[in-house]
């Protein structure tokens, strides 16, 4: 699970990215908990909320390769701190559907993959000088940074 | 003095719509339905019916164009099946004999000389049929030629090839004769090749076993007939194997239609066809073929920041 601080950040982005292209589900090609193209689900395990985020191709991240990463943003003061469940489904081009999550409305053929992210408020760890950097260094705890 | 060019190519050859594939290994056969050929004066290749032709290819021809072995004494033995003409002298392996029985007619190839003046045929006529003797018979003389390659000519569209011959009988009585036959290059794509219904590289197929057609349509398949597996020219690797024979060996083009298995596993796999014109044929008309083989769905990864 990855854990991303709320700092200053305004945005929570979130990015998917397949090793293959993806296929039409039936007019989209992704879809969230609902079924709604174009979008994902954040459901919040705590208490039960979700939240849509809207996401769009980005082709430029794997040239020669279209829908295949979709990247879409939420904002921060939007959600709440806690583990969220990512939701939705995909296809490939050759009809295996994979359920992220959770859906509301499964074919029953589906494989399930498991995503989940924590939101936390305040900033990542910071080494000080009692690190063996002496001069200290900030720590991402973030991943795949733009 | 009938003259008996063996005219076509396991059927194929006889229109631009039914032609020979370029790249294949052929034999132009020459040999006397009357069996009394006493000197060969000329046998050329051309594009023309013209006779003399221009390309004159009778001092390439196996057995030499001298040898004028004939005779009435052929015994078959059908325990053995050994045909002895006699003397084998000059013949070699694959050399075309003519024979003439009640129980066989038609041209024959040399498979083997086990001992001087015997030989086995191969695909022999009278294998089974019990032992013989009276066949009449007279070596024929056939050029060994790659179509496409000089001086048999393809052509996108067709070709049309002339094999030209001119001979004497002992009596001095001289006969000439030509036969056509169409040599076409590759057609693009599925109409050569089709694996898995589409072009015979870059597929995407989700399942391990796929459909294979060749020259889907050309009515006798460019004369192919025998099909095998080798290694991709690029990738040098190969992850085909057949579905109904297994392996990767030579097999009919019937068994070869019924399809492929990739190996094990999600992703590229490559391959070479090898299309030949008679069985162990030496010279074949090699494609390289490839799939991406998607069994299973994508695999996905999410990665999150703040902004």
């Amino acid at each position: 699970m990855q854990t991303i601080y709320r700092e200053d950040h305004t945005q929570l982005w979130l990015t998917i990215q397949s090793s293959e292209q993806l296929g039409v589900l039936d007019t989209g090609y992704i879809e969230n908990y609902f079924g709604v193209d174009g979008r994902l689900s954040l459901y919040h395990r705590a208490t039960g909320n979700r939240y849509s985020v809207i996401v769009a191709p980005v082709d430029s991240k794997t040239p020669g390769v279209t829908n295949d990463v979709f990247r879409g943003f939420i904002a921060m003061n939007s959600i709440p701190n806690g583990v969220f469940e990512v939701q939705g489904r995909v296809r490939d081009e050759y009809g295996h559907r994979i359920i992220i999550g959770s859906l509301a409305e499964p074919d029953g053929t589906e494989n399930k993959v498991k995503m989940q992210i924590e939101v936390k408020t305040g900033d990542p760890v910071r080494l000080g000088p009692n690190s063996t950097d002496p001069h200290g260094v900030i720590i991402k705890t973030t991943v795949n940074l733009r | 003095m009938p003259i008996s060019p063996y005219r076509f190519l396991n059927g194929a050859g006889g229109s631009v719509n039914d032609p020979v594939l370029e790249g294949l290994g052929i034999k132009l056969v020459l040999a006397s339905g009357a069996m009394d050929i006493a000197g060969i004066s000329g046998v050329w290749i051309d594009q023309n019916e013209t006779i003399p032709g221009t390309t004159d290819v009778v001092d390439d021809l196996t057995p030499n164009k001298t040898l004028l072995l004939s005779g009435l004494m052929g015994v078959y033995n059908d325990t053995t099946k050994i045909y002895n003409l006699g003397t084998t002298a000059g013949l070699t392996l694959g050399d075309p004999i003519n024979i003439t029985h009640p129980n066989a007619t038609g041209i024959f190839f040399i498979r083997t000389i086990p001992a001087a003046g015997d030989v086995t045929l191969i695909d022999n006529p009278m294998d089974g049929l019990g032992n013989k003797t009276n066949i009449q018979y007279q070596v024929g003389w056939r050029y060994n030629a790659i179509t496409g390659t000089a001086p048999v000519v393809s052509s996108a569209q067709g070709t049309e090839n002339f094999f030209k011959v001119r001979v004497t009988d002992a009596q001095g009585a001289i006969a000439q004769d030509f036969k056509n036959f169409f040599i076409r290059n590759t057609p693009n794509g599925a109409d050569f090749i089709e694996v898995a219904g589409g072009n015979y590289t870059g597929r995407v197929v989700g399942n391990r076993e796929v459909s294979l057609n060749i020259l889907r349509n050309w009515l006798n398949n460019g004369g192919v007939t025998h099909v095998q597996l080798a290694s991709h020219s690029v990738q040098e690797v190969n992850n085909f194997s057949w579905i109904d024979a297994g392996g990767t060996g030579e097999v009919l083009l019937s068994v070869a239609e019924n399809g492929l298995t990739t190996t094990i596993g999600d992703g590229l796999k490559y391959g070479r066809l090898l299309l030949k014109s008679y069985p162990s044929a030496v010279v074949s008309m090699g494609v390289d073929i490839s799939v991406r083989v998607d069994t299973s769905g994508p695999a996905l990864t999410l990665s999150i920041y703040g902004t």
